[in-house]
């Protein structure tokens, strides 16, 4: 029997907590002894409410005017030192011109989520699944008769990268540079990918480096990307962004530039995890893994949902309140952070029956994978549809793939990711 | 009093977990651009299933329309 933690002892700003499976533990103590809980902010970084049980999740994401994501939706945000520029960033318009529809609030987010929402319908999703299983098998064509390799590098990561540079138009040839400025943007708290990026790591000013070459170099590309497809338009999203309005106006450049951010950096490093986590957790549970094998079609379904509350790819969303509002006794003010924290949600001992289980026959399985309600994610569809087509192919390809070495879990409290992963895949 | 049920045709994005928990109450053709509700006022032995597409739609598009 493990010590617990007190309470006051948890301090969810450490990221460390989150490069092994302790905070599920942090979460299981929260969800029992505070469940909504004030993380206090550090020297860096602002305070925040910590939104552990499932239903207080629901509660939040059903307020979207008054739990806001204009504010920034990962971590805290930096603590504003100086009182009159925290004050000059609390009168700040709110990302006008240059959002994405993640950072984008009632009522303009459902206007610009409806420019492309129908290409991500199940409907939509269901069209493309013979292009889906071409790309998946060309993927594992390129891993062939390998023994053994890296599953992240050559497997979880190839497949999201093709599917969502195909919807966006982008070549082949684009995907490793997709592959690394996504990583840079969203992993920039990892010593690898600061080391990538500007060839030192450590410190916080580095992780703000890496995060900025990333984005910087991202935004160069798509800019160059733009041009051509107003010279040439093609049948992809770019080119209807490009042609799209909202209440009769166009988009601007800066916010086509951050819609192809978003849409690249979501469709890449999520569904990749959901997939490297998905091969670890099946690994290490042989009786569930070989049920699944025994009768792939009848199972998979299930195990691509058991999976994705498994591995729960995005570990927290962030809000900021805009008003007064009382949650479980607890009072939040307008202006503090909420931090929802999905893989907690998803072992919430109140709707998962021996959450700890993994179950590959789950039902019901509602878990908060993809978030709740406006801003559910968008490539719902697209990402159930990889996980559930890469492991029918793989498992046909390689049925006896085994995991040799502990995941190398990328350092963040926004991302549980896989950075990489050593299989046997005979 | 009879409850009516709506679904938010500007939000809805055809997940279809509705016609999962309430295949009474809503239906999705090949041509429905958003949910459809087959039975307004819904009958009170299907409240329990709306109640439950209420609570799990993704895009937490329908609502009791006195609600």
């Amino acid at each position: 029997m493990v010590a617990e933690k007190a309470t006051h002892d948890i301090n969810l700003h450490n990221v460390n907590l989150f490069l092994h499976d302790e905070f599920h533990e942090a979460f299981r103590v929260l969800r029992r002894e505070a469940p909504v809980h004030w993380n206090p902010g550090s020297a860096r970084a602002n305070g925040f409410w910590s939104m552990t049980k499932y239903e207080d999740i629901l509660t939040i994401s059903r307020h979207p005017e008054i739990f806001i994501s204009s504010r920034g939706i990962a971590g805290s945000g930096e603590r504003e030192q100086d009182p009159e520029a925290a004050a000059a960033e609390a009168a700040r318009p709110r990302g006008e011109g240059t959002s994405s529809i993640i950072t984008m609030d009632p009522p303009r987010h459902v206007k610009m989520r409806r420019l492309v929402n129908k290409g991500f319908t199940p409907r939509a999703v269901n069209s493309m699944e013979p292009k889906i299983r071409q790309m998946t098998r060309e993927i594992l064509d390129e891993v062939g008769d390998r023994k053994s390799g890296d599953f992240v590098l050559e497997v979880s990561s190839r497949l999201p990268l093709a599917v969502i540079c195909g919807l966006m138009g982008l070549p082949r040839e684009s995907w490793d540079l997709m592959f690394e400025l996504t990583n840079a943007a969203l992993g920039a708290g990892d010593p690898e990918y600061q080391q990538a990026q500007t060839g030192e790591s450590g410190h916080t000013n580095i992780a703000k480096e890496t995060a900025r070459r990333g984005n910087m170099r991202m935004a160069q590309y798509f800019r160059d990307v733009m041009d051509d497809r107003r010279a040439n338009p093609q049948d992809d999203l770019i080119s209807l962004l490009l042609e799209a309005e909202v209440d009769g106006d166009k988009l601007t450049e800066g916010e086509i530039l951050a819609f192809c951010n978003l849409l690249v950096v979501a469709g890449n490093e999520t569904t990749r995890n959901a997939i490297s986590g998905g091969m670890v957790v099946l690994d290490r549970n042989p009786e569930e893994r070989a049920k699944l094998q025994s009768d792939i079609p009848k199972y998979i379904d299930g195990a691509v949902e058991e999976m994705l509350r498994w591995t729960s790819p995005l570990h927290h969303m962030t809000r900021e309140a805009t008003e007064d509002f009382e949650i479980r006794g607890q009072h939040i003010s307008p202006g503090e952070k909420v931090i929802m924290w999905y893989p907690s949600a998803n072992r919430d001992e109140d709707v998962f029956e021996d959450p700890y289980k993994f179950d590959i026959e789950r039902t019901p399985n509602d878990h908060l994978a993809f978030g709740i309600g406006e801003h559910f994610c968008l490539g719902a569809g697209f990402a159930r549809k990889e996980v559930k087509v890469m492991f029918e192919e793989l498992f046909d390809r390689y049925p006896n793939i085994k995991v040799t070495g502990e995941p190398d879990r990328l350092r963040s409290s926004f991302i549980n990711g896989v950075k990489h992963l050593e299989v046997d895949y005979k | 009093m009879p409850r009516e049920v709506e679904v938010d045709e500007m939000t809805c994005e055809l997940h279809g977990k509705c016609v999962e928990s309430a295949p009474d109450v809503f239906k999705l053709d090949a041509d429905d651009d958003w949910s459809q509700v087959k039975v307004n006022p819904v009958p009170d032995a299907l409240y329990e299933q709306v109640e439950r597409a209420i609570l799990t739609c993704p895009r937490q598009s329908i609502r009791w329309k006195d609600a």
